[in-house]
Formats: structure tokens, C-alpha cells, sequence
């Protein structure tokens, strides 16, 4: 038995991912309003200014600590869900393939992309990992860098401490510095995420899997060898998918690229020396406000997410309502 | 794909009564390779209570460290006596091995940041490409111009 398109996510998981996206990006919302403050005043200003964004922070900061250790935890513990971990780390024998194959099939070199990177399985289940390539690294990276981000967090956290530790209060600044730039690579890392599971013309607007979890997902039964392709041929393209896909896809490398360049020259640390006035530039603060829509748009669409998810649930539920036999023999309108 | 519509019905029929029960269903169905262990609802009780431990306890922890405010920064005459201004001009100089070891941590941050930026957006756009791909195999939106190329539309392939 295989899943198509491919509920492979327990409950807790996909509850964990929604509620990790909201803290995050509350945490991004908050921290970025103040180190990128010359292009996101507004953003400061309209949550309130600087002493209530600071402690939305770190209120967003505490939930963070807690779900992170509460899903670790139980991934170690529960004896059901837990996947191996094998399955969640990086695959040194078979990811470098999928990056490579990967590269090939967007420059036409390749007729499929590799099992280990394909979004859209459909009767080809059987063949995909838990996680793509792309997932496992996200899963490693994020590991890594949230890790860091807690505990620089928590050591900023009481400024006193750092500065008595170092006998320097501009010591101190160089923490908030590390915390702001690692940040970075998780913002741009979260607008590809989201460009990445929003735009797949088959999923578009948004891939389910993050969202349904594996009990509620359908199965399908069929055996892959049967089928040719994943059967992506039989689907019809969204109207405005071609239009979404390249505004998106504009707008998160205008927005990747805008906090690149500025984390290259934040002066958070050496302090300068002297006091200057940020001139700001009117182009960066064009790119990296695009950003932060491109976040919010992730924002939106981990919520309408779970919408249709309850959508779909409800509309299952009504279905098996209305006459349990008959409604088997025509299948749902909304699987094919 | 008909034969698939008939099985995801039959499931369907009873998978939406077994949501409201939890974590118990999944437990009975891929339970086999588990063997010993917490059931689900206990492991996450359990790490739930942890993580808010986890959380509280860091917090409460780094609380503590405060530090009694006239113990800091104590006044003396000259910067070589570390007077007034001197835990600043200390902090910046770069001169001690714990402030290097803070520069250098943040010039690594620096080269992680341009480093995997760069590779964020190779991603982006071997996937935007891929997308491309993708949906050209895919049957063209309703109501479009472009002709569908075969009849397999009659079993419905709208969603």
C-alpha cells in the first residue's frame, strides 16, 4: 500500500510544522523589524514598536524552544511515528544524484526528475522517499541553525549576563549580531520553502502534504509498474499558474537576494566608532520589503492550508454521509 | 485511475470517524514496527510536559544570570585602568583572543550566509525550471485555447 501524493506525515507532524510556521514567522516578523529597520520601520511601527515587538520575540522565542523539544522528543519516543532517522537525514549516496538529476531536468537534459526529489509521486508512490532531497537538507540545515538560533537567542536574551561574561558591553553586541545573520539563512531558505511547495503546477497553490496527514490522505493500491509516469498528464493546470509561478518566483529571488546583500554589510559589530546615519537605499528597501511579502504570502498559505484541509474533511465526511454504497461506485469528484 | 477513485471511497468511509479518535488509529495500523515503547498519546504527553520544561527552565535560567547592576562597569579614572569607556573600546579592538573568536564567529556567519544563499538560489531555479517542465506535460487550464491533445479528459481529469 502506498499513498498518492503522498500523505507520509503523522498528525502530529503536520500540527508541528503549522504551528513551527506561524512561531517562525512571527519570530521573523519581530526580529527583522528591528535589525533591518531601515527598510521595515513600518513593520515596527504597525506591531506596536520596539518594547512590544521585543517581547513578542521572546515570547515567539519560548513557543519555539517548546516545540522543538516537544517534537524531537516525541519522534524519540512515540513508538508509531517516529520514522527512522535514517529517513530524515541527508543520503550521501543518493541526494548528490538528485541535485545533479535535478539540474539536468530544468535544463531539459533529463526526462524525469529523480525519485528522490520528486514532488508529485502520484503513481509512482512507492518509489519516493519520506523525504526529498531537498526535505532531508531542510530537516539538517534547520537542525543545525535553530539550535544556534535558541541558544545565541537565549544568551541575548539578559544582555547583562554577556557583558559582565566579557567585561564589555559592546561585546554583547556582537551576539545580537551572530543571531541577526544567522537568521539570514533561514529567511531565504523559508521563501524558497515556500516557492518550492506553493507553486508545483500539480499542488499549486499549495501541496497538501505539509497539511493532511497520512491517515486522512488517500491510498492508492494499484502496483507503480503498471503505470508508465506518475500520471501528472491526466491533471489539469490552474489558469493562473503560469502568471503566480514567475511573479512568485521574481519576487523571492528579488527578496533573497535584497537580505543577502544587506546581511553582506550590517554593522551590527565592531560597533562603529562613530555615529552615522544610515542613508538606507531605496532599492534595497523595494527588495527587501518584496520579501517579507513573499514571507507573508508563506504566512497566508500555511493558514489556507489548514483550510483546506478542513475543507477536505468535511467534504469526505458528506460524502460517506450521503449513501455509503453508492458514493463508492462513482468515486469522489475531487480524485479524478 | 478508476479503479483508484473505488479503494480511496472505500477508505474514505471510514478514515474521517477514525480522525477524531487520534493518534490511537495510526498506532494500531503501523504499529508492527515499533515493538516496545509509549503509545502516542503517552509520548506526547510526556514530551509536551518536557518541552515546556525545557523552555521554562532555559528561560528561568537565563533570567538568573542577571547581574546586580552596581557590580558593573565600576568607575575608574582611565581607560587603562579600565575607566569609564574602556569595557567599550575593549569590545570592538579585536585585540584579545575571546573578541577574535567573536569576530571570527561572525565573519563564519558572513560566509555561511552568502555561501548557502547562493545555493538557495541555484534551488530555486532548477525548481522554477522544473515547474515549467511539469506543467507543460500537464492538460492545459479550462476553457484555454490551446487544443487538448487526447480524449482522456472524458474520465475527468479536473479537480
Amino acid at each position: 500500500m502506498t499513498s498518492l501524493d503522498h500523505g507520509k506525515f503523522s498528525k502530529v507532524t503536520t500540527t508541528f510544522h503549522s504551528l513551527l510556521a506561524l512561531t517562525v514567522f512571527l519570530l521573523f516578523f519581530t526580529g527583522y523589524a528591528i535589525a533591518f529597520n531601515a527598510e521595515l520601520w513600518w513593520l515596527l511601527e504597525l506591531m506596536g514598536g520596539n518594547t512590544g515587538v521585543l517581547a513578542v520575540h521572546r515570547a515567539a522565542g519560548f513557543a519555539l524552544i517548546a516545540l522543538t523539544t516537544t517534537w524531537v522528543l516525541y519522534m524519540l519516543l512515540s513508538s508509531s511515528d517516529g520514522a527512522p532517522i535514517g529517513d530524515l537525514l541527508p543520503d550521501f549516496s543518493n541526494d548528490p544524484q538528485a541535485f545533479i538529476q535535478d539540474v539536468q531536468f530544468a535544463l531539459g537534459r533529463a526526462d524525469e526528475r529523480h525519485p528522490a526529489a520528486r514532488q508529485f509521486a502520484g503513481y509512482k508512490a512507492d518509489e519516493i522517499p519520506l523525504l526529498s532531497y531537498v526535505g532531508k537538507g531542510v530537516i539538517a540545515i534547520f537542525t543545525v541553525e535553530l539550535l544556534l538560533l535558541m541558544v545565541s537567542g537565549l544568551l541575548i536574551w539578559q544582555k547583562s549576563w554577556l557583558i559582565s561574561t566579557y567585561n564589555s558591553q559592546s561585546a554583547a553586541m556582537a551576539f545580537i549580531a551572530f543571531h541577526g545573520l544567522l537568521g539570514i539563512i533561514m529567511l531565504m531558505g523559508i521563501m524558497f520553502h515556500t516557492f518550492e511547495h506553493a507553486m508545483h503546477p500539480a499542488f499549486y497553490p499549495v501541496e497538501m502534504k505539509a497539511f493532511l496527514s497520512k491517515e486522512e490522505t488517500p491510498n492508492f493500491h494499484g502496483d507503480p509498474d503498471d503505470y508508465e509516469s506518475t500520471g501528472i498528464e491526466k491533471l489539469r493546470r490552474k489558469k493562473s499558474w503560469r502568471l503566480a509561478v514567475n511573479v512568485f518566483g521574481a519576487a523571492a529571488v528579488l527578496g533573497i537576494v535584497s537580505v543577502l546583500l544587506s546581511s553582506v554589510t550590517y554593522g551590527g559589530y565592531p560597533v562603529p566608532s562613530e555615529l552615522a546615519f544610515n542613508e538606507g537605499s531605496l532599492l534595497r528597501t523595494i527588495g527587501i520589503n518584496v520579501g517579507f511579502l513573499v514571507l507573508f504570502a508563506g504566512l497566508v498559505l500555511s493558514m489556507y492550508g489548514n483550510v483546506l484541509r478542513a475543507r477536505y474533511k468535511g467534504q469526505r465526511g458528506a460524502e460517506s454521509d450521503e449513501g455509503a454504497g453508492a458514493a463508492a461506485t462513482d468515486g469522489g469528484r475531487r480524485d479524478d | 485511475m478508476s479503479d483508484n477513485t473505488t479503494t480511496d471511497g472505500a477508505a474514505g468511509g471510514d478514515e474521517p470517524t477514525a480522525d477524531a479518535g487520534g493518534h490511537g488509529d495510526a498506532e494500531s495500523t503501523d504499529g508492527a514496527d515499533g515493538g516496545g515503547g509509549l503509545s502516542d498519546d503517552a509520548a506526547l504527553l510526556v514530551s509536551s510536559v518536557v518541552g515546556l520544561l525545557v523552555a521554562s527552565g532555559s528561560v528561568w535560567y537565563v533570567g538568573q544570570q542577571g547581574v546586580w547592576f552596581e557590580a558593573l562597569q565600576r568607575v575608574r579614572p582611565t581607560v587603562s585602568g579600565g575607566g569609564v569607556g574602556a569595557s567599550w573600546v575593549y569590545g570592538v579592538s579585536g585585540e584579545t583572543f575571546e573578541i577574535a573568536l567573536l569576530n571570527g564567529a561572525i565573519k563564519l556567519i558572513h560566509i555561511a550566509d552568502i555561501v548557502l544563499g547562493a545555493f538557495i538560489l541555484v534551488l530555486l531555479f532548477i525548481h522554477w525550471a522544473a515547474f515549467h517542465r511539469l506543467a507543460a506535460r500537464m492538460q492545459p487550464p479550462a476553457g484555454s485555447e490551446e487544443p487538448s491533445r487526447e480524449a482522456a479528459v472524458t474520465d475527468g481529469g479536473e479537480r
